[in-house]
């Protein structure tokens, strides 16, 4: 079985490598970075940020203070919202590029099982999103210095990095849905809308006060990004994203190993 | 007797209140080059990849070399080609048949070159796929199915957007497997005329029922013949016929005979209307083409395709 993988993610990666979708990802995660640097840079002065006449009132709602507390959380809420978009891409195209170029079919009659292809995938899936937050992380900590924010200490350090890091396997987790959803809707479009239709449930559900008991919310809660009053998400609401995760993984197998492939 | 290639035993599929496969039985021998045959729609795709396991039957059972197609060690043994061809757009045609030989567990690195060399592939193996004709890119789908030189090919209509040089090409292919190396082929299409000249036997489809299956060899006894008769006055000819024991039919255009003993012996027919001072002004023995074959029979399968297997 394990060489079996090891073939399957040799593929993958070769697919993954001369694929424009690594950079469309790249790309919109170090905006993302940028964004977030450059709201730190309004935090750190309101009277130039009110002289510039952008975003003041908006970074200060969702970052709060400009020192690295507050810059960590701003990245874990960057890794939750625009996660869960750039995350959903990623693992709807690993699997709905399958249907799309019609090669699915190739992967279904072959030594190499079924299941050892979809593991692949998802290997692939966690490593591409987890090297997008290492890089999400490597940006803000280069603009945090550059910024000479406040507040540094080994103890926010890690508990900051802890919490980007559980927001980004969070997402990751929910976006598993997304390649169920790609493999059944044999396809990039449903998964498409069934993202950003829990991407905006999510937040009005948070905002009504019940994201704990919503897994698409969970993440938001944790990054803080719904705001001070929201309660934390606790381990229920987090073993409801996990759950949700292994259940996606696993009915994608399923799925593979016994639908009818009959396109 | 040797283990039959591919057996199915009373195959059915259904999708909601459409019987894509009813009922289908045959047995494929190794070395046979099997051609199923069948109009678009038939159901020749739902039964290969019912053969390749990637559609469950609704009833009945598939086995290749005896062994159930959920077994995946029957696939190291198997190519196929479903459909189109399929690539990936964005690798090489080189790193797509890379990609085939490390999930098909092909140890030979080699193996990648053989096959483009073999599919004249070279001006276009640091390609990528996306730049390919339509013909290069079934190349590169029947390279893909040929890779590790299986004993057993499915392939679902292989000569599909070639060029009547590559349609020579891959029939020669094909044959030269079978007779050479005693791999099995089982394809399918919806042209007579070109698996005629490839496969030992073959098996008509028509709205999910093998109507018919038959030796290639057999062919030949199978389409109609006739004789067609040119007469300066029809009318006079026919009567003349008739009085000689000869039914014919057909009108202005001239007289169409279809009884064995005027094909068999033109001579006759020519004596008789000699005979009635009306010569033939022309005289011949022609045999209906094979589409012309397929088409009667599937229309009379149309009707009642249970009856449909005497078709003669």
């Amino acid at each position: 079985m394990f060489g079996e993988i090891a073939a399957a993610l040799w593929a993958e990666l070769l697919k993954v490598r001369r694929s424009k979708v690594p950079w469309v990802t790249f790309v919109a995660f170090t905006m993302a970075g940028l964004v977030g640097g450059f709201f730190m840079f309004v935090l750190q002065d309101p009277d130039r940020a009110r002289s510039l006449g952008l975003l003041g009132a908006k970074a200060q709602f969702t970052g709060g203070a400009a020192d690295w507390a507050g810059y960590f959380a701003l990245i874990a809420q960057i890794a939750a919202v625009g996660g869960l978009l750039v995350f959903g891409i990623v693992i709807i195209w690993l699997f709905g590029r399958e249907f799309s170029d019609r090669t699915a079919k190739d992967l279904l009659a072959l030594p190499t099982s079924r299941g050892a292809v979809v593991a692949a995938k998802l290997l692939v899936a966690v490593g591409w999103c987890l090297l997008l937050a290492a890089q999400l992380v490597v940006i803000s900590l280069l603009f945090g210095t550059l910024l000479d924010l406040p507040g540094w200490s080994t103890d926010t350090a890690l508990r900051g990095l802890g919490t980007v890091l559980a927001t980004t396997m969070l997402t990751v987790a929910l976006a598993t849905a997304y390649g169920l959803v790609a493999s059944v809707g044999r396809g990039y479009l449903v998964a498409v809308a069934a993202m950003f239709a829990s991407l905006f449930a999510a937040q009005v559900i948070a905002a009504l006060g019940f994201g704990a008991w919503f897994p698409w919310s969970v993440p938001s809660l944790l990054s803080g990004v719904a705001g001070p009053d929201q309660a934390s998400p606790g381990a229920w609401g987090i073993a409801g994203v996990a759950v949700i995760g292994v259940v996606s993984s696993i009915a994608i197998g399923i799925w593979w190993e016994h639908a009818d492939h009959d396109r | 007797m040797s283990t039959p290639a591919i057996t199915v035993r009373g195959v059915s599929k259904r999708y909601g209140q459409v019987m894509a496969v009813d009922n289908v039985t045959l047995d494929v021998q190794p070395g046979e080059v099997y051609a199923l045959l069948g109009l678009n729609g038939a159901g020749k795709t739902t039964l290969i990849r019912m053969l390749l396991g990637m559609v469950r039957p609704t009833s009945g059972s598939v086995e290749i070399t005896k062994r159930r197609v959920t077994d995946r060690a029957v696939w190291s043994q198997v190519g196929y080609l479903v459909e189109s061809p399929s690539v990936y757009p964005e690798l090489s045609v080189r790193e797509n048949l890379e990609v085939v030989r490390r999930l098909r567990k092909v140890s030979d690195r080699n193996a990648v070159d053989d096959v483009i060399d073999l599919f004249g592939l070279r001006p276009y193996a640091d390609r990528r796929a996306r730049a390919l004709s339509l013909g290069n890119e079934q190349r590169l789908g029947l390279a893909k199915a040929f890779l590790h030189r299986p004993s057993l090919l499915l392939l679902d209509e292989p000569v599909n957007a070639l060029d009547p040089a590559g349609v020579v090409e891959v029939r020669t292919m094909l044959v030269n497997l079978a007779l050479e190396q005693g791999a099995t082929v089982f394809l399918s299409s919806h042209r007579l005329a070109e698996v005629a000249r490839s496969a030992t036997r073959i098996g008509v489809l028509h709205e999910g029922r093998l109507v018919d299956e038959f030796d290639t060899d057999a062919l030949a006894s199978r389409v109609h013949t006739c004789l067609e008769v040119g007469a300066r006055d029809v009318g006079r000819a026919r009567r003349a016929l008739r009085e000689a024991g000869f039914e014919a039919h057909g009108s202005g255009g001239g007289l169409v005979l279809e009884d064995e003993r005027a094909v068999r012996s033109p001579e006759l027919v020519a004596a008789a209307l000699v005979r009635a001072g009306e010569p033939p002004t022309r005289l011949a023995v022609t045999e209906e083409d094979l589409e012309t074959y397929f088409l009667r029979l599937v229309s009379s399968a149309g009707v009642d395709g249970r009856e449909a297997t005497d078709v003669r």
